[in-house]
């Protein structure tokens, strides 16, 4: 956080949302790093904050338990959305813009509900609700339109298996959360959709009290640790966030795929480049591309170029955002790498916005994470910057 | 090779389970890490780092 950084008022900029190209973000944020760590960010209502453009500064930000990432605390950086976003209430258990130690315990009632061991189990129904949607779309002939037919409907019937939503309430449910999701929508019918969605699923907790099954809800129900309205947005919340984010990254990533056929028929021809293409797809298209705001708490004893005391967080060894990197960021997507980073979804207390990892960008080598000895750049993902 | 965890720290990403399933495991109400083995052979160097490197919170650390 240098002095450099310090421009006047005047120079403040806007965050940028227009893409020059569609899978890429804003060139302004890549200009931006180039320049300086730290930007003045003039918000839609009238505040003026810091844009974090380099990967250490998003890092050291976002890992810093004295910036709040509390709603009522942050300023919303893009116009639409911020209006959007303040006119919708979340209920209690929708612990997407929480601190510690609010938001410590629902992670912690919902991590056992998402362990590798538990994953592995729910793949073969995922496997088969894949089979189905594809022998579907395939006995209806082309044209085929593969995010109605399939990137929609794949992570919401997950969902719906995870949370054990009957199937007879499956297209309601897509329904309610595609509106609630679509940026074409006003917010009179997003509020009524999320309405919508909060009062089926307290029904369904009610009934999974009732009658409990083998799904993620009714695990909820037995630990006994959250009201009905709490469990009620953690499943608001796991639909809002599984959704959209599984969907565009399967119809994007199909696109990307179709763009580069030489790394479509590495996925094809070899199962184990699969993963590893899934995990650089995610790092390449970063479909999360808003911003994470964050505000400054009581506990800060100076500005971003103050001094304030060093962060108490450990930071992983390696980690990386695309835009938010010190090394230079690849416009290319490489297929057939070792998998390096977590995925975004892994990452979930930081809103998608810290994804840590980094890729060797050697097709051939072994993956080192972005090691010296590597000897290749470093492929950071191409999340949004950090706010403050 | 010598491995620590932290449970306080540690946030149930699972990564180091998934990487190096001999070495780590994950609490079966909480998902946090649980260490299989502090001090993995030589065979399993290479996947501990991966494992370490990839913990998205820092809880893990590696001794080599």
């Amino acid at each position: 956080m240098t002095r450099t950084t310090r421009r006047p008022a005047a120079e403040a900029v806007t965050f940028p949302t227009a893409r020059q190209r569609p899978l890429d973000p804003p060139d302004e944020l890549g200009r931006w790093r180039r320049e300086a760590p730290l930007l003045r960010l003039a918000y839609p209502d009238g505040h003026l904050g810091w844009l974090a453009t380099r990967f250490a500064t998003v890092r050291a930000v976002l890992a810093d338990p004295r910036f709040s990432n509390r709603a009522e605390l942050t300023h919303v950086p893009v116009g639409r959305s911020a209006r959007e976003l303040s006119s919708l209430r979340f209920p209690p258990g929708m612990f997407l813009r929480m601190d510690p130690p609010e938001h410590t315990r629902y992670r912690r009632l919902l991590a056992g509900q998402f362990t590798v061991r538990r994953m592995r189990l729910l793949e073969p129904r995922i496997a088969r609700l894949a089979a189905g949607l594809l022998e579907e779309m395939a006995a209806a002939g082309p044209p085929a339109d593969l995010v109605r037919a399939y990137a929609l409907p794949l992570p919401s019937l997950v969902i719906c298996e995870l949370l054990g939503v009957p199937y007879r309430d499956h297209d309601r449910f897509q329904r309610d959360s595609a509106t609630l999701l679509g940026l074409e929508r006003g917010p009179e019918e997003k509020i009524a959709a999320l309405d919508g969605l909060l009062a089926y699923l307290a029904d369904l907790v009610r009934h999974k009290r009732d009658e409990p099954g083998d799904d993620l809800l009714s695990g909820l129900v037995a630990t006994g640790g959250l009201t009905e309205e709490e469990m009620t947005g953690v499943a608001c919340l796991l639909l809002v966030a599984g959704h959209e984010t599984t969907a565009n990254m399967i119809a994007l990533g199909t696109f990307t795929l179709l763009q580069h056929p030489d790394r479509l028929a590495a996925v094809r021809d070899d199962p184990d480049v699969a993963t590893t293409a899934v995990e650089e797809l995610l790092r390449y298209l970063t479909t999360s591309g808003r911003p994470a705001p964050r505000s400054r708490t009581s506990s800060w004893r100076g500005g971003p170029s103050g001094r304030g005391r060093r962060s108490r967080c450990r930071s992983p060894r390696r980690t990386g955002t695309r835009s938010g990197s010190t090394a230079p960021t690849s416009s290319t997507c490489a297929a057939r790498r070792r998998r390096t980073s977590p995925s975004a979804t892994a990452c979930t207390s930081a809103w998608g916005s810290s994804s840590p990892g980094s890729s060797c960008a050697s097709p051939s080598r072994r993956c080192c994470g972005g090691s010296p000895a590597c000897g290749s750049p470093c492929r950071p993902a191409r999340c949004p910057c950090a706010l403050i | 090779m010598k491995v620590s965890a932290d449970t306080e720290v540690c946030i149930a990403a699972g990564m180091c389970a998934l990487n190096a399933p001999e070495v780590f495991d994950q609490h079966e109400e909480e998902g946090t890490v649980v260490l299989l083995d502090p001090e993995p052979p030589a065979e399993l160097a290479d996947k501990v780092r991966r494992a370490v490197q990839m913990c998205p919170s820092g809880a893990l650390k590696l001794q080599e």
